[in-house]
């Protein structure tokens, strides 16, 4: 097929994109809420991920020192924590360094820490790192039987419940995704059915002067495709804008949230929403293509 | 052995035994047995219901035969792949009663339609479309719609993007059926000039004052069979000497040649577009 064929079929589609109006704004709209929930899904998960990661690079367990514990205790303990099996390192935070550390995560908002700064009640602790994570739950028991400890809070629970989570986002969002792709596939399919139905008299003149069933075929693929590339870029859109202003209001009121860039995750997730509506586009018209047209 | 093949080769529809039932069994054509020759004009008539629509669009091959030969331009189209179809369709062209224009496409557009389709060149298609406006002098109406045009005017345009192609056969079905006396008279000079030309033209028709003033070969087709197949026939074989007295009187309109189509066609004798 020649270039300016292509030319010629790209117009065809843009014009019966246009005179199917109402229809085609239904089309894109469909597609453009069906992509934003994909996006949103996936912004979700892999900000969960992301949590889950910076989680599990962090401390993997603290001990918590008893309030009464003496500062010769603590460092008798620390000593003793050290000896432990598969312990590969312990490092002391006094109750002041404690609240200095969440006086920095809290950044500018400080109406919170405020409250504690008078009375600090954040006990003295040390981070006990571990050699494998698999190791983490013998270590937290040897940790419980340390002197001087009072608690031990183990940081891979949250993170084991934050990936647990993390996972039925997921699945949840494959199977919400699958159903608005295929309500998305539909929608497009219906659009093209009527582009075929209005356009059935002028495809039988086609046939007649030797249109080739391609020719005849290319211009609804076109559309489904220009349908559902409409709907990526308002999702796209949405998502890139949207994205950004979320990131900038969590930064500024859960500063130690930690959260995605933009920069490096939308332009992904942009391109992946447009191949996704031209491909969802494509693929409904050529649906309601095999079955209507009778070519 | 020279006859044999100027014979095969000045064939150009070959209809051999052919019938075509619809289902359950309503026969449409029966044993239907007709050559045509290379650039013959060939009137089609009969009563409705006779088959002769039927038998038009067995050679266009929009329908098939039940069993029998059916050949066009050398092609044996019982056996075409679909996919050859629409390459064979290139080589033909249709006209119908109610002209089957475009209706969101300019009258040039219409006509520019089977060229884009055959991916002619822009510029070509250009001086194609440029001069079958003139040939049927459409020029002042270039852009307008189909519904802005007369039906003669719709027709003419209809014939235009027919020819356009240069087509080796020319099918119209009752191509002045919807039209006035002096209109139809233009459409028959018409497709008296294109025929003039080279191209073989069948015309399945209902107006005795076409076929008359004419006066070319005419078949007859009745109850779905061929009753009547003749050289230089009139419309009604009994009313002959009548009609061709008629004939001989209107014969003279068509070898007239209208003054546009002179202009822009001035001599006869090889095919062009």
């Amino acid at each position: 097929m020649r270039l300016r064929t292509v030319g010629h079929l790209t117009a065809e589609a843009v014009r019966s994109v246009q005179d199917n109006g109402l229809l085609s704004v239904a089309a894109i709209s469909t597609v453009a809420v069906s992509l934003l929930v994909l996006a949103v899904i996936s912004l979700l998960a892999l900000n969960m991920q992301h949590l889950t990661r910076v989680m599990d690079a962090k401390v993997q367990v603290v001990a918590y020192f008893a309030p009464k514990a003496t500062a010769a205790q603590e460092t008798a303990a620390v000593e003793r924590i050290k000896a432990l099996p598969h312990v590969t390192g312990v490092k002391y935070v006094s109750r002041a360094a404690a609240l200095r550390q969440l006086a920095h995560e809290f950044g500018r908002d400080r109406t919170l820490l405020h409250q504690v700064e008078t009375h600090n009640p954040l006990p003295d602790s040390a981070d006990v790192f571990v050699d494998k994570t698999g190791n983490i739950s013998g270590a937290v028991r040897a940790v419980q039987k340390v002197p001087s400890v009072a608690s031990v809070h183990d940081a891979q629970a949250v993170v084991n419940k934050l990936t647990n989570f993390t996972r039925a986002v997921r699945y949840l969002g494959l199977f919400l995704v699958s159903a608005l792709a295929l309500a998305t596939v539909i929608v497009i399919g219906n659009t093209v059915r009527v582009a075929v139905y209005a356009r059935r008299e002028q495809i039988g003149i086609m046939k007649l002067v030797g249109a080739t069933n391609g020719f005849i075929r290319w211009p609804f693929f076109i559309e489904g495709a220009i349908l559902g590339l409409g709907g990526a870029m308002v999702s796209g859109a949405i998502v890139w804008w949207g994205y950004r202003w979320l990131n900038h209001a969590v930064a500024a009121l859960v500063p130690f949230l930690p959260l995605l860039a933009p920069a490096h995750l939308l332009p992904h997730l942009v391109e992946t929403l447009l191949a996704s509506g031209l491909l969802l586009g494509a693929l409904g018209s050529a649906i309601s293509v095999r079955r209507h047209l009778n070519v | 052995m020279h006859a044999a093949w100027r014979g095969r080769f000045s064939i150009i529809v070959t209809l051999a035994g052919v019938t075509k039932v619809y289902p359950p069994r309503s026969v449409a054509l029966q044993d239907i047995n007709l050559d045509i020759e290379r650039g013959e004009f060939v009137f089609l008539i009969g009563p409705s219901g006779a088959g002769k629509s039927t038998l038009m669009r067995l050679l266009y091959r929009e329908e098939r035969a039940t069993s029998g030969r059916v050949s066009v331009n050398g092609h044996d189209l019982m056996r075409m792949r679909p996919s050859r179809l629409p390459f064979f369709r290139r080589q033909i062209g249709v006209l119908f009663q109610d002209f089957k224009l475009l209706p969101d496409k300019s009258v040039a557009q219409n006509m520019a339609f089977p060229l884009i389709v055959a991916e002619v060149s822009p510029r070509e298609a250009r001086r194609r479309v440029g001069l079958w406006l003139e040939i049927v002098g459409l020029r002042d109406r270039a852009r307008a719609l189909p519904a802005e045009l007369s039906g003669g005017e719709q027709q003419r345009a209809a014939l235009a993007r027919a020819a356009i192609n240069n087509p080796a056969l020319l099918i119209a079905d009752e191509p002045t059926g919807n039209l006035d006396p002096r209109t139809a008279q233009d459409i028959t000079e018409l497709l008296h000039e294109i025929n003039c030309r080279g191209t073989t033209v069948v015309v399945a028709t209902h107006s005795v004052e076409m076929v008359d003033r004419m006066r070319r070969r005419v078949v007859e087709v009745g109850g779905g069979r061929i009753v009547r197949d003749e050289v230089r026939g009139s419309y009604r074989a009994l009313e002959d000497g009548v009609a061709g007295a008629a004939g001989r009187g209107l014969a003279v309109g068509v070898q007239t040649r209208p003054a546009a189509v002179a202009r822009v066609w001035p001599g006869r004798g090889s095919r062009r577009g």
